[in-house]
C-alpha cells in the first residue's frame, strides 16, 4: 500500500514539475517578447532623458533586470507600467548621481583652477546648449524633435513620451509615473503645447 | 489606450506625428546598439526567478508532513492489530535487559529472545 502511495505521489510530483517547467518557460517567453517589444523605445526614452547613449544602455539594462527579477512572476499585463516606472526611477537616480558628481567635482575644479586665467575655448558656448527654438530656425530635422523633447521639464517629457510614443493610456501612464490621472493629463497637455510652440505646426 | 487627453484635434494630430517620428527613429537603431540591447534582455531573462524553485520548500514540507502522517497511521494500525508490543512495554523490556544479570552477549540473539518473550506472553495469556 505505501509503495503504491509513493508511486502515485512521485508520478503526480513529476506532472507538477512538468507543469511548473512549462509555466516557467511560457513566462520567460512572454518576458522575452515584452522586453524585445519595448527595448528600442525604452532606449530612445533614456537617451532623450540623459543625453548619453552609454548611460542610457546601462539604465535600460538595469530596468530590464529589475523587472524580470522582481516582477517576472506577475501577470504580463502589469509589466509595461512597472517597467516604465522602474526606467523613470533609474533615470531619476542617474540625474541625482550626476548632480552630486557635478557638485563634488565642480568644487574641486574651482579650487584647482582658482589661480588660472580663463580659457576662451572653454568659455565658448556649447553647441548642444543652443535653445531648441534656435535649432528649429537653423533647419535641423529629427534633432529638432530630440532637442524640443529634451527641453521639456522631466515630468512633461515623461508623460508625453509614454502617451505619444509608447501609446499608453492615461491610467497606465499614471501607474508608470506614480501620480494621478489628472496630473498625467496636465503634464501631457502642457508638453504638447510647449512642443507646438517650439516646433511649430509644420508637423501636422 | 483609447481614452485620449482632453485636447483639440490639432493637438492630437501634432502629438501623434511627433510620437510616430520618435517611434520611427527608435526602430532604426544601429546594429551595435541592438546587439547590446539583446545582451541586456538575455541578462534580464537569466535574472528571472524560477517559479518551480520558489515552490520547492513548500513541496518538501508537504511531502515530509505526508510521510509523517503515513508513518503514524501505519504505527497506529500495528498497535490496533496487536502486531507490535505497546511502547511502554517495549521500553520496560529494554530497561530490564540493560539492568538485568544476563550477559549483554544475548543482544546478539535479540530476535531469538524476542520470540521467546512472545511465546511466554502467549503461554501466560492462554494459561
Amino acid at each position: 500500500m505505501p509503495s503504491v502511495v509513493l508511486s502515485l505521489s512521485s508520478r503526480s510530483c513529476g506532472a507538477a514539475d512538468g507543469l511548473l517547467e512549462g509555466s516557467n518557460l511560457d513566462q520567460r517567453r512572454a518576458m522575452d517578447r515584452f522586453l524585445a517589444g519595448v527595448e528600442r523605445r525604452a532606449f530612445r526614452i533614456a537617451v532623450l532623458a540623459v543625453n548619453n547613449e552609454h548611460d542610457a544602455l546601462d539604465i535600460v539594462q538595469d530596468a530590464m533586470i529589475r523587472l524580470a527579477r522582481s516582477y517576472g512572476g506577475r501577470d504580463s499585463q502589469e509589466w509595461a507600467p512597472l517597467f516604465y516606472r522602474i526606467l523613470q526611477n533609474r533615470i531619476l537616480d542617474h540625474h541625482r548621481r550626476q548632480s552630486v558628481r557635478r557638485r563634488l567635482f565642480g568644487w574641486i575644479d574651482r579650487r584647482a583652477d582658482a589661480d588660472e586665467a580663463p580659457d576662451p575655448i572653454a568659455e565658448a558656448a556649447d553647441r548642444e546648449q543652443v535653445q531648441p527654438e534656435h535649432r528649429v530656425a537653423m533647419g535641423a530635422a529629427i534633432e529638432d524633435v530630440d532637442a524640443a523633447v529634451r527641453a521639456l521639464p522631466a515630468r512633461q517629457r515623461e508623460a508625453f513620451l509614454l502617451r505619444a510614443m509608447e501609446g499608453m493610456d492615461v491610467a497606465a501612464t499614471a501607474a508608470a509615473m506614480g501620480c494621478s490621472q489628472g496630473s498625467v493629463k496636465t503634464h501631457y497637455s502642457r508638453a504638447v503645447h510647449r512642443l507646438r510652440e517650439i516646433l511649430g505646426d509644420h508637423w501636422l | 489606450m483609447t481614452d485620449r487627453p482632453a485636447a483639440d484635434n490639432t493637438d492630437d494630430s501634432f502629438a501623434e506625428a511627433v510620437g510616430a517620428r520618435l517611434r520611427s527613429d527608435a526602430s532604426h537603431l544601429d546594429a551595435a546598439t541592438l546587439s547590446k540591447l539583446n545582451q541586456a534582455r538575455q541578462a534580464a531573462l537569466e535574472a528571472m526567478p524560477d517559479p518551480g524553485r520558489r515552490h520547492l520548500p513548500w513541496l518538501g514540507a508537504a511531502v515530509a508532513a505526508a510521510a509523517a502522517l503515513l508513518a503514524v497511521g501505519l504505527w497506529r494500525t500495528d498497535i490496533q492489530t496487536g502486531d507490535a508490543a505497546p511502547p511502554a512495554l517495549a521500553a520496560q523490556a529494554d530497561m530490564d535487559l540493560l539492568l538485568g544479570d544476563e550477559p549483554l552477549d544475548m543482544i546478539e540473539d535479540l530476535e531469538f529472545f524476542a520470540w521467546l518473550a512472545a511465546e511466554e506472553l502467549d503461554a501466560g495469556a492462554s494459561g
